[in-house]
């Protein structure tokens, strides 16, 4: 059609994952002595809007954790002379922080409040690497999933592009098995339509159906953060890609010219079924 | 990191286009978000299809992070769209630009100065950390006293061992077996090259080709036009 005109490999100034960034910038901190299994009596909607770990009552510890987190998905552009290339003539370069100098920074305040773990090492040491690791690993995915939900569910998007793939994106040494997962979520969530888990393995629904609540239903699996987005558990390496119309109508998600369900909708059902 | 998508469409265009589809108006504003979202999925996709680190060390899903920083908007109006595409953390411009990295940006947090070498992970302990995470390096020298590299400092390696015979004079008890201790040397590992600079080539891999990028541009457009054409909607 020659209607393109493309900006070949020209960078611009990045934008802010806006929805990300507010996602995570409006939780309120809240520290607290409770376990995690105390945490998950307390409501969804209070957990989604607090930023919190298990047994951290450290208020420093946890605003130090935000603003780092918001470093992580927000990293800020600067130029330095040195990074001047053909292509980036500029010398345009990424300015954030890192894991090293995340973890440094968390031991520093820990020390300085005088915390001593009762089994050093051990994921509830809150000054050991792999706890450090799993809190911002798990937020910064956290926002990354809400602000991709976010994006996903405007009026058009949920046309053009009605449903999600879960697929793993990083590999791990001991993967759960998540068809079998997904399979349960499908039975549980209540609703037979409007998801489909294939004999290969392929696990697709569309975007607003219960199967994501279900998926990340913590009373359903013990390692799910309660969340209808990815990650949807700790530390799973899944996440979700969008599927066209095309695609979804040509595995019988849904019909040609059928609405896709939008958010807050609880009842679909696969037209002409 | 972002990437922007003009689309612009001349007189002629827009007159083809007003004879294809009955509903011009709705055209951009359904063809530009299936543009956005075709063009998102490609970079997603390609991040998420990169391999592992070539070392075989553990990874650090440097690209997994850049597929799920992948965020969209567009827009569009009567004069044409614009899609644009952000995405990226630490690394990402590094790796598509390449250029030289020199040492004496950071501050040393051993000297409290600006750094004098950049530290190069030497194995797989060392991949993904700083060097300052490490509390028991030392400095190797090379020829000339040069710097060369952090290696473990040595130490020496307490071990159990379970012993046979009877405790030493002045125990309490007297045992038939107790558990003692030896004493051996460890240490000396390298864990990090040191190096004043390092210079990397571009790697125009590391997002999809200009023509990739186009070719799923035209066929966002054209799915759109096609189920309108159909009347999809």
């Amino acid at each position: 059609m020659g209607v393109w005109h493309g900006q070949g490999n020209t960078m611009t100034t990045p934008f802010t994952f806006t929805e990300a960034v507010d996602y995570l910038l409006g939780k309120k901190k809240m520290p607290t002595s409770m376990t995690t299994a105390e945490l998950r009596q307390l409501s969804q909607a209070f957990r989604e809007q607090s930023f919190y770990s298990a047994q951290t009552m450290f208020e420093d510890v946890l605003e130090n954790y935000q603003k780092e987190i918001e470093l992580l998905i927000n990293p800020q552009i600067r130029l330095d002379p040195e990074r001047v290339t053909a292509a980036n003539p500029q010398g345009e370069t990424f300015f954030s922080t890192d894991m090293g100098s995340i973890r440094e920074r968390t031991k520093e305040l820990l020390r300085g409040s005088r915390y001593q773990p009762d089994k050093p090492g051990q994921i509830t040491d809150l000054s050991s690497d792999a706890r450090i690791n799993l809190i911002i690993n798990t937020n910064r995915d956290l926002a990354w999933g809400h602000g991709y939900k976010r994006q996903g569910n405007d009026n058009l998007s949920l046309d053009n592009f009605p449903a999600w793939q879960l697929y793993r994106l990083e590999s791990r040494k001991e993967p759960r098995d998540w068809p079998a997962r997904f399979q349960t979520a499908g039975e549980r969530c209540g609703q037979e339509d409007g998801w489909l888990l294939t004999a290969g393995g392929g696990m697709f629904a569309l975007k607003n159906h219960p199967i994501w609540q279900e998926l990340g239903n913590s009373g359903t699996f013990d390692d799910a953060l309660d969340v209808d987005y990815p990650p949807f558990a700790f530390n799973s390496g899944m996440w979700v890609t969008e599927v066209s119309r095309a695609e979804c109508e040509a595995i019988g998600l849904i019909e040609p010219g059928q609405a896709a369900p939008a958010a807050g909708e609880t009842e679909f059902q696969v037209a002409n079924n | 990191m972002s990437y922007a998508i003009e689309i612009k469409l001349n007189e002629k265009q827009r007159a083809a286009i007003d004879a294809m589809v009955e509903r011009f108006c709705a055209l951009p504003r359904e063809a530009v978000n299936n543009v956005e979202k075709h063009t998102k999925n490609l970079f997603v996709e390609w991040f998420a299809s990169k391999p592992p680190n070539k070392m075989g060390w553990p990874s650090t899903h440097f690209w997994a992070k850049q597929a799920k920083s992948v965020q969209s908007s567009s827009d569009s109006n009567n004069f044409g769209a614009s899609v644009r595409l952000s995405m990226g953390t630490v690394g990402l411009l590094q790796r598509l630009n390449g250029g030289t990295i020199t040492a004496g940006k950071s501050i040393s947090r051993y000297s409290g100065k600006p750094t004098q070498f950049l530290t190069i992970p030497a194995r797989a302990e060392a991949y993904g950390k700083r060097a300052f995470e490490f509390k028991n390096l030392r400095v190797q020298f090379g020829r000339g006293r040069m710097p060369v590299a952090l290696v473990e400092a040595d130490a020496t390696l307490i071990e159990k061992t379970k012993k046979r015979g009877y405790r030493p004079k002045g125990e309490a008890k007297l045992e038939k077996d107790f558990w003692g201790e030896t004493a051996g040397e460890t240490g000396g590992a390298v864990m990090y090259w040191l190096v004043k600079s390092v210079t990397q080539r571009p790697d125009p891999s590391t997002i999809p080709a200009t023509e990739m990028i186009a070719n799923t541009v035209v066929f966002a457009l054209s799915e759109t036009a096609d189920r309108i054409a159909k009347g999809g909607k």
